[in-house]
C-alpha cells in the first residue's frame, strides 16, 4: 500500500485526494495547502492530518508519493517548489499541468527526480482512457498506415484574463501530449491567434506543427467556448486509414482505405468511462499500478520529461507569435518516449 | 435550352457533362477531349456527338455555355471563347497561375462571355443553412473556422506539383472564404511523394474578418469515407458540416441541444454528383434569365487561387506568406 499526500487543496487538490483515497493501492495520509482555512477544511472533509508547510508534513508522514496540485500565475508557477520539496524528502510525484508556467523550472525538476531515480509523472489525463490506448495500439499495428496529417482540437469556456499566453501554457499541455503520443515528436511550428472579442489574451489559437516523422499536424485551441457539447476531437490520417478520436473517450473510429467498412468503438454505459473525472482516477491508478509495480523511473507512462517536451512545443508557439514565424522546437526536449513503428516490420511497437 | 459543351473528360468534366444531360435548361450538343477513346466513351454513354477539335465543335455546334476542364493551354481556349461571347463555366484551376486567372476575370463582360468557376460545394442545402445561421449572426462574433477536404489520387495527379493546392485546395478556401470573407496571410506545412509532388497539407490562415482558420487537404485518402468536414466557431454557437451536405449542425454554447439539419433520401442531395448538377443549373439558368453578370465565382476563383500560391510558397519556403490581393 503506497503512502500518498497532496499538496494544494484547491478544487484539482481535493479531487485528487478523494481519488487517492478511493484506490485500493494507496493510502491517503495527509494534505497541505498554504491557506490554512483551505487545509483545515479539507483535512477534516477526509479525515486526515492537515499542515500548511509541506515539508514539515514531509518529515512528519515520510509519504511514498505526493500529488502536486498547486497553482499560480498561468496555472503553473506553484508546481515547481512544491515538487522540489517532496522530490528532497524522497517521494515519487504526480504534478498538475502544466509541469510549470516557465521552462527553466521545469528543466530542474525533471533533472532532479532523474537524479534521485524518483517517478515523475504529471496528470496529462485526457489520454489515460481505453479509447486513447485503442488508438494508440492501432497506430502501432500499422492499422492507418504511416501517419501524413493530424488534426487535433480542444476548446473549454475560461474567462481568466491572467496573462497573454495563460490559453497556451495552461490547455495544450494536454493536446500537445495526445499528438505526440500518437505522431511522435514535433519538430516545427506555426501559430495564429486571436484575442476574442473583450479579453486580453490570446484565447483562441491555430497552430500548425510539423512532426520530426514529416507528417503535419494541426490544432485548434480556444478558451472561448462554454462546454456541453463535444470539446476534443483528435484525428490522424494516414496512407492506409485514418482513426477519429471524440472526446477523449467516447467514440473512436478506424476507417481503412481498403474497406468501406468503418470499425467504431463507443464508450459502453455499463463499465465504461463515467465522465471527466474518470480520466483524472485512470491517470491516478496507472502511476499508482507503475509504483507499486516497481516500473524504473525512465519508463513509466506520462512522465514529467514528456510534460516539459510539450512545454517546449508551447514555447515554439509563443516564439512563432512574437516572430511571426514559423519555430523550430528544441531538440533537447525530445523525449523518444511515444516513437512508433507504424506497423513497419523489425520495429517493436514501443 | 441553353446550347451547351464540354471540353475537357476528366473526371469533373464527365460529371458536367451528365449533369448537361440530366438537365432541362440544357442541350448538350457537343463534347471534346484528346484522348478520343475518352471521348468516345462518354459520348456513346450520353448520346452526344464528340469532335476531334475544339474549333470544329464550335463551327459545328455552335455553342452558348462551355464548360471548361482540364486541358492544356485552358486559359488560351477560354480567353478565345469568352471573346466570342460564349459564356465559361471553369473547373478548377481556372488558369495555370493567379495571375492569368485575373486576366481573364478581367475581361469586359459587356463584350464577352461571361467567366464562372465550379465552386460545386457550394450548391448544397447544409451550405446554405450553415450560411444562413452565421451571416444571421448566430454563431456570434466569429473565433476559428476549419475545413478538411480530401480524397484519392485524382487522374491529373501526376503533371503538376501542385495540383493538390491549385485544384482541392481553391475548392477548400472558397468554402472557407464563404464564412470568413478574406484569407490574408498563411503558413502551411506540407507532405511530398517521392517525385517531390504535394499529397497533403495543413495550411494556417489569417482571416480578414477576425478569425484564424485552417485548412487540411489531401490526396491520400479515400472516397469511400467521409471526405470533407467545416466547423465555424463564434463567441455564441458552433457550426458543422459533415461530409459536404450529409448533415449541418449547429451547437449554441449554452444550449445543451444541439439542431441539426441531416440530409433528407427524398429530395435531398442523391449523390455528390448532384452538387456539380446544381451548380450547372444555376449557371444555365441565369444565362436563360440574362443576369449572369452577378455570378462573381470568377472573381473567387482567382481569390483562391491567390490564397492557395502564397500557401505553396510557404511550404516550399518554410516562410509566412502575406496574401496578394
Ligand atoms: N488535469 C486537468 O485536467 C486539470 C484541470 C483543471 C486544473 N488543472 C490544474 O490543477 C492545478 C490546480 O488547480 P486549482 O483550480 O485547484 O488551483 P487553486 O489555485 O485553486 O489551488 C492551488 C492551491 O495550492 C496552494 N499552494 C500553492 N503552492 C503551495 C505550496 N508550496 N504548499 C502548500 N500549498 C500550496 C494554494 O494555496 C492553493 O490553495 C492547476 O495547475 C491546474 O492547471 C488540471
Amino acid at each position: 500500500m503506497l503512502r500518498t499526500c497532496v499538496i494544494g487543496l484547491g478544487p484539482i487538490g481535493n479531487r485528487h485526494a478523494d481519488i487517492h483515497q478511493a484506490d485500493p493501492l494507496a493510502t491517503l495520509v495527509g494534505v497541505c495547502d498554504w491557506n490554512p482555512e483551505r487545509a483545515e477544511a479539507a483535512g477534516k472533509r477526509l479525515g486526515v492530518p492537515f499542515f500548511t508547510d509541506a515539508a514539515k508534513m514531509l518529515e512528519s508522514l515520510r509519504p511514498d508519493m505526493v500529488s502536486v496540485a498547486t497553482g499560480g500565475h498561468e496555472y503553473g508557477s506553484e508546481h515547481a517548489a512544491a515538487t522540489m520539496v517532496a522530490l528532497e524528502h524522497g517521494c515519487h510525484v504526480l504534478c498538475e499541468k502544466p509541469i510549470s508556467n516557465e521552462l527553466e523550472p521545469a528543466r530542474k525538476m525533471v533533472a532532479l527526480a532523474r537524479e534521485k531515480r524518483l517517478c515523475f509523472a504529471v496528470n496529462l489525463n485526457h489520454r489515460f482512457t481505453p479509447a486513447c490506448r485503442h488508438a494508440r495500439k492501432w497506430l502501432a499495428e500499422g492499422r492507418i498506415g504511416i501517419p501524413r496529417f493530424m488534426n487535433m482540437a480542444m476548446w473549454i469556456g475560461n474567462p481568466r484574463e491572467s496573462s497573454p499566453w495563460f490559453h497556451f501554457k495552461a490547455l495544450h499541455p494536454h493536446t500537445i501530449d495526445i499528438m505526440r503520443y500518437f505522431c511522435g515528436e514535433i519538430e516545427a511550428v506555426h501559430a495564429f491567434a486571436i484575442k476574442a472579442p473583450g479579453r486580453s489574451i490570446w484565447s483562441t489559437a491555430q497552430f500548425n506543427f510539423r512532426f520530426k516523422s514529416g507528417a503535419t499536424g494541426h490544432l485548434t485551441g480556444s478558451y472561448d467556448i462554454m462546454r456541453g457539447h463535444p470539446m476534443e476531437r483528435a484525428e490522424v490520417g494516414g496512407t492506409r486509414g485514418r482513426i477519429l478520436l471524440e472526446d477523449m473517450f467516447k467514440e473512436l473510429t478506424l476507417f481503412p482505405h481498403d474497406s468501406s467498412e468503418k470499425i467504431v468503438v463507443t464508450n459502453p454505459i455499463i463499465g465504461g468511462m463515467g465522465d471527466f473525472t474518470d480520466t483524472f482516477i485512470n491517470r491516478i491508478h496507472n502511476f499508482f499500478v507503475e509504483l507499486t509495480g516497481g516500473v524504473p523511473h525512465d519508463r513509466i507512462d506520462g512522465q514529467a520529461a514528456d510534460a516539459l517536451a510539450a512545454q517546449a512545443v508551447i514555447d515554439a508557439n509563443i516564439r512563432s507569435m512574437r516572430t511571426g514565424k514559423v519555430e523550430r522546437v528544441d531538440p533537447g526536449s525530445w523525449t523518444g518516449n511515444y516513437d512508433l513503428s507504424y506497423g513497419k516490420p523489425g520495429h517493436s511497437p514501443g | 435550352m441553353v446550347r451547351t459543351v464540354v471540353l475537357g473528360l476528366d473526371e469533373v468534366g464527365r460529371e458536367y457533362a451528365r449533369a448537361s444531360k440530366r438537365d432541362s435548361a440544357s442541350n448538350l450538343v457537343g463534347v471534346y477531349d484528346p484522348d478520343r477513346a475518352r471521348a468516345h466513351r462518354l459520348g456513346k454513354e450520353l448520346g452526344v456527338p464528340i469532335f476531334d477539335r475544339p474549333e470544329e465543335l464550335l463551327e459545328v455546334a455552335k455553342p452558348q455555355v462551355c464548360v471548361l476542364s482540364a486541358l492544356e493551354g485552358k486559359e488560351t481556349l477560354a480567353s478565345d471563347l469568352l471573346s466570342r461571347g460564349i459564356h465559361v463555366l471553369s473547373t478548377l484551376p481556372v488558369a495555370p497561375d493567379a495571375e492569368q486567372c485575373e486576366k481573364l476575370a478581367a475581361r469586359d463582360s459587356e463584350k464577352n462571355g461571361i467567366l464562372a468557376a465550379d465552386f460545386h460545394l457550394r450548391f448544397t442545402p447544409a451550405m446554405d443553412k450553415a450560411r444562413e445561421w452565421v451571416s444571421g449572426g448566430e454563431i456570434g462574433s466569429p473565433l476559428f473556422i476549419n475545413m478538411n477536404l480530401w480524397r484519392d489520387v485524382p487522374d491529373r495527379h501526376g503533371d503538376n506539383p501542385y495540383h493538390l493546392f491549385v485544384s482541392l485546395g481553391a475548392h477548400g478556401v472558397d468554402v472557407i472564404r464563404q464564412f470568413v470573407g478574406g484569407v490574408e496571410r498563411v503558413q502551411c506545412f506540407g507532405v511530398r511523394d517521392k517525385n517531390g509532388i504535394w499529397t497533403s497539407a495543413q495550411i494556417n490562415m489569417m482571416c480578414s474578418n477576425g478569425a484564424v482558420g485552417h485548412l487540411t487537404i489531401s490526396y491520400e485518402m479515400v472516397t469511400h469515407h467521409p471526405i470533407a468536414r467545416c466547423e465555424i466557431a463564434g463567441s455564441r454557437a458552433r457550426v458543422v458540416i459533415e461530409n459536404v451536405y450529409e448533415d449541418a449542425t449547429l451547437y449554441v454554447h449554452e444550449r445543451p441541444e444541439k439542431l441539426v439539419l441531416t440530409n433528407s433520401i427524398f429530395g435531398g442531395i442523391p449523390q455528390l454528383s448532384e452538387t456539380w448538377f446544381r451548380r450547372l443549373h444555376e449557371f444555365l439558368t441565369s444565362v436563360q434569365k440574362g443576369n449572369l453578370a452577378r455570378d462573381t465565382t470568377a472573381v473567387d476563383a482567382c481569390a483562391a487561387a491567390r490564397v492557395m500560391e502564397a500557401a505553396y510558397h510557404s511550404a516550399e519556403r518554410g516562410s509566412v506568406e502575406e496574401v496578394e490581393s
